[in-house]
Order: C-alpha cells, then structure tokens, then sequence
C-alpha cells in the first residue's frame, strides 16, 4: 500500500505493448520522479493514452516492466492493485462521469476503492456530514462549489470536467493522471484547466503526468514534455528545449505516412 | 486513389433480399398452414346475432345490474365493478413488487458486466469458475420462469392451493421475474461502460462499478420498464379472474355467461380507465426521472 501525502514516482523499463499485431508502444524506458509535473506530447496514436493506462495498471505490458513507487505492478495481487489504482486520480479524455447523478455522488465515487461495498453504498445513498464537507471544500478548490447538488449532466462540458478532477482528488492521490483533459474545450477553457491541474498538483505535492495535443500549450504549463511517435520516445526534454527541431519530429509525416493517411 | 483489396459489402443486398423473402414466405406459409381463409370471419346466423348485441352496447354500458334477478345483498353493479378493480390492483401491485425484488437480485446473477471487463490480472480464478457458472445457472432459472405463462402457472398453482391470492400473486411474480431479470441485466451489461472504467481506474470492485456505474445510468430506462410491467400486470391480473380469483375478470366472465353484455362492457370500461389513468402518471414520473 502505498502511504498517503507521499508522491508516487513511476518508472517504465523495457515496455511494450500491443494491441493485436499493431505495437501500441515499443520498449519504451522512462523514469518519472515523485512530485515532478510531466506532460506527454504527440500525435493521436502515438501511444500517449496507453502508457497513462500503464501508470495506473489499467493496462499490462506485453514485455517489460511498470514500478509505480517501488512496487512492480505485475506482482500484485488484484486487491493490491486495486490500491495501487486508488491511490492514483484520472481525469479521462471523455465523460467518464454518471451524467444521472448528482455532482456530490459523483465526486464521491472517487472513494470507491478505498471502501468496502456497504461504506461506499453509505456515502454515495447517505454521505456523512465530513464526508459531504470535504467533496464541498474540493468542488470550491476547482472553482464549482454551488454545483454541489445540481444533476451531472446540466452541467457544461468544462465544468464537468472539474468535476472528474474533483473525483480525481477526492481520492487523496498522491498522483494525478491527465488524458488529454482539454481535448474538447475551447482553448481558453483549456489554459485554464490545464493551469488548474498544474496548480493543484503543485499545492498538494502530486507527481502530475498529462498527455496533451497542443505542445505550445504543454511547453508554457510544464517544465519537462515527452514526446512520443508510433509507440516510441522520441524526445524526453526540458520544456524551454523543445524547438522547431522536436516539433518536425513528431508532426512532420513522412511520405509513407501521408500514403497511409490518405488512403 | 482506388484502395486495393475486396470492395464487395460483407452483407451484400442480395442476401439481405433473400433473407427478406424467406421472412415472407415464412409468413405466408404460417397462413396456409392454419388453414385460413377470410370465410371463417363471416360468423354464422347465431353468432352474428350476440356479436350485434355485444358490440351493440358498446356504447351503452350498464349503470345497474341487469340480472332479472339478484341475490338480496349484492352491491350495485358500479360498487361491484370497482371492488373487482381494487382487487385487480392489490395483485398486480403485489405480483409487481415481488417480481421487482426477484428481477433485481436474480438481474444481478444474470449480468456479466459485475464479473468481466477488468483490463488487467486476466480473470481471476472465481471469474472463471464460480461467476460463469452461477450466471449460467440463473439464465437457466429465468428462462424457465420466462418460458411458462402466467396463466399456466396459474392453472398450477391452483392445482396445489386453491383458490389462495397468493396463487395468483405468485403466479404473475414467477414469469413477469424472470423477464425483469433478463431485461435488468441487459439494461445494466448495454449501459455506457466510461463511467464504469473511471471508476476502476480509482480502484473500485466489480460490485462497486455494477452498482455505482452502471446501476444509475441503467436506472431510467430499468424504471420506465417496470412501469410498462405494471401495465401489463393489471391485465394478467384481471385475466386470473377467469379462473375464479375477485378481479375484474371474474365479473365480465359472470357478466358474459349471463348475456348481460351492458355490465361486460361497464366492467372494461373501468378497466381500461385504470390503465389509462396509470399510464399517465407513470408518464409524470418518467418525466422526472428521464429528462
């Protein structure tokens, strides 16, 4: 179990994986230090969705190996597992929030998986007063307090999204992982969530790794960005050393991939 | 740029044509089977006769009784409906209640939905020996519930305790069930899975992304579909009278064996208004609850 208020650091050696015969990603090594802020940057199928998965153990390497703080995923019990996963918030690309419930049965679900099945019934049909206060206080950190008991799906995409990282904090994570948190909100909107995620992580000491399309938008907001291409690192930089050179990197197709693409 | 490899569609009109024809034919051919004929709907001279004088008062339905003679004691025929309706209720309203309770515990073991779908470990060794088999098993056990009507069980049911509400109760409970444990768990199995997987992420059980993700956003349709149940439960309710149980059934088989057609016809009335009246709260609640 890992200790609550301690960063979890993540590490990846050798990792592959596939899905069929097409390499999601391909012996991919990085190292993750507890409380660093990351942001993974890349074309959409480069690989960015599955290794957050893999950071998480929603997703098993075909070879290699995932340490997340210590432990080695593949070892671990499914009870164990599941730990490792509560002990880790994600915000996911799209609505992964029950739209038919209120936002506070929502935010309160995020403590699943560090509750028995009858404790969890309590604070979802009849949550405590400190539990209630606490999802309260966090709705108010994220900026949508007086959504509280308003139904999920009446709220806009961008507030539903805080609330996913309300849910993503409730959980007392000692990491946050990002899918593409801002895929579907106007650019303004996106700065300031992405902005949110980073401050917030930053205050309560979380290691933070978000992937994101928009490499300006990642190179201002985090001081190290990964690039990843066709399930492989290609670049793994400081933020004020990514240039022109790493962007035709990732971007710039290559004549067999435009015919793919065009096809 | 013409794109390499087969470009034929892999259901090509025409087999959707020829299977559009066998499902005719199949039609037709259940026609001639049966030996039908438009004939057999021109009725013969007695028959027309109580069909003219059925459907005569359709729009005159009895206000009092028409029996040339009633027992000392009988209510008026509008009381006598209405406490046939109140019967009919009660049991539906009994049979749906516990059809509900059997139809959310055995949806449950009818879902997989509680038992599957973990990415990672593989199955564990209860998801592959003990889950499938109690699923299986409870397949079974509603398909066997399902598969018999309520009038059947009925006929059954009497057989062994008489004339007894509960023989009727559980006559309807034992079909209409299994049916809401078929339709709950595939109601629950369809529902949107990204909710559900959000929740694992945050380390939630099986049993906790059934109930807690799957479970509410299943909730409004499993709830309109009970309702429609409940209907349904009103009619094999007044149906059971046939067999001698108080519901409305009883007074329009009385009714009609006496050639008092008013009073059949006053007793569907008030069945109908009932359903009806039913059909429109239930509309009401579903507002609420679906929008």
């Amino acid at each position: 179990m890992i200790m609550q208020g301690k960063a979890s650091g993540f590490r990846l050696e050798g990792v592959t994986v596939r899905f069929g015969t097409t390499a999601a990603l391909q012996d991919v090594d990085l190292t993750i230090e507890a409380g660093e802020a990351v942001a993974l940057v890349g074309p959409s199928g480069a690989g960015k969705s599955t290794l957050l998965r893999l950071l998480n153990g929603m997703v098993r390497p075909d070879e290699g190996v995932v340490h997340v703080n210590g432990d080695t995923l593949g070892n671990l019990s499914r009870r164990a597992l599941r730990d490792v996963r509560a002990a880790i918030g994600f915000v996911h690309q799209d609505l992964s929030l029950v739209p038919n419930l209120r936002v506070v049965q929502n935010v309160m679900a995020g403590r699943l998986g560090q509750q028995g099945l009858f404790a969890s019934a309590r604070s979802m049909l009849l949550p405590s007063k400190t539990a209630t206060a606490r999802a309260y206080e966090i709705l108010e950190r994220v900026g949508i307090a007086e959504k509280l008991y308003e139904r999920t799906d009446t709220l806009s995409g961008g507030q539903q999204q805080r609330v996913a990282l309300a849910r993503a904090l409730f959980q007392r994570p000692v990491a946050l992982l990002a899918d593409e948190p801002v895929s579907s909100v106007d650019p303004a909107r996106a700065r300031d969530t992405v902005e949110l995620l980073t401050r917030v992580s930053r205050e309560e000491g979380l290691t933070l790794v978000m992937s994101i399309h928009n490499l300006e938008l990642a190179r201002s907001c985090f001081p190290r960005l990964v690039g990843l291409r066709g399930g492989r690192v290609v670049f793994d930089a400081r933020a004020d050393g990514v240039g022109d050179d790493e962007f035709h990197a990732l971007y710039d197709l290559d004549e067999a991939e435009m015919l793919a693409d065009g096809a | 740029m013409v794109p390499e490899g087969d470009l034929s569609r892999p259901f090509p009109i025409r087999t959707r044509g020829a299977v559009l024809l066998a499902l005719l034919g199949a039609g037709v051919w259940a026609f001639l089977h049966l030996d039908m004929s438009f004939g057999q709907l021109v009725p013969n001279e007695g028959g027309l006769d109580i069909a003219k004088k059925f459907f005569g008062r359709a729009f005159s339905p009895a206000f009092a009784s028409e029996a040339s003679s009633v027992p000392p004691g009988t209510p008026p025929l509008l009381i006598l409906s209405l406490q046939a309706l109140k019967t009919t209720v009660i049991y539906a309203a009994a049979a749906m209640s516990l059809s509900l309770l059997l139809g959310l515990v055995l949806g449950f073991f009818a879902s997989t939905a509680w038992w599957t779908g973990d990415p990672v470990g593989g199955r564990t060794w209860f998801a592959r020996t003990i889950a499938p088999a109690v699923y299986g098993a409870t397949r079974l056990l509603t398909g066997f519930m399902r598969s018999i009507h309520e009038v059947l069980w009925a006929l059954l049911l009497l057989a062994a305790f008489g004339i007894t509400p509960l023989a009727a109760v559980i006559a309807i409970a034992i079909p209409y069930g299994g049916t809401l444990a078929k339709i709950f768990s595939e109601m629950i199995d369809e529902a949107d899975r990204r909710p559900a997987d959000a929740l694992r992420a945050a380390g939630a059980s099986g049993v906790q992304i059934y109930f807690f993700g799957l479970v509410p956003r299943a909730l409004p349709d499993m709830l309109a579909y009970a309702f429609y149940r409940f209907e349904c439960a009103l009619r094999s309710s007044a149906v059971l009278g046939f067999f001698g149980f108080a519901t409305v059934g009883r007074e329009v088989e009385q009714s009609f064996n006496s050639n008092n057609y008013g009073e059949v016809w006053t007793h569907l009335y008030v069945l109908m208004a009932v359903i009806i009246l039913f059909d429109a709260w239930s509309g009401q609640l579903r507002k609420r609850f679906v929008a």
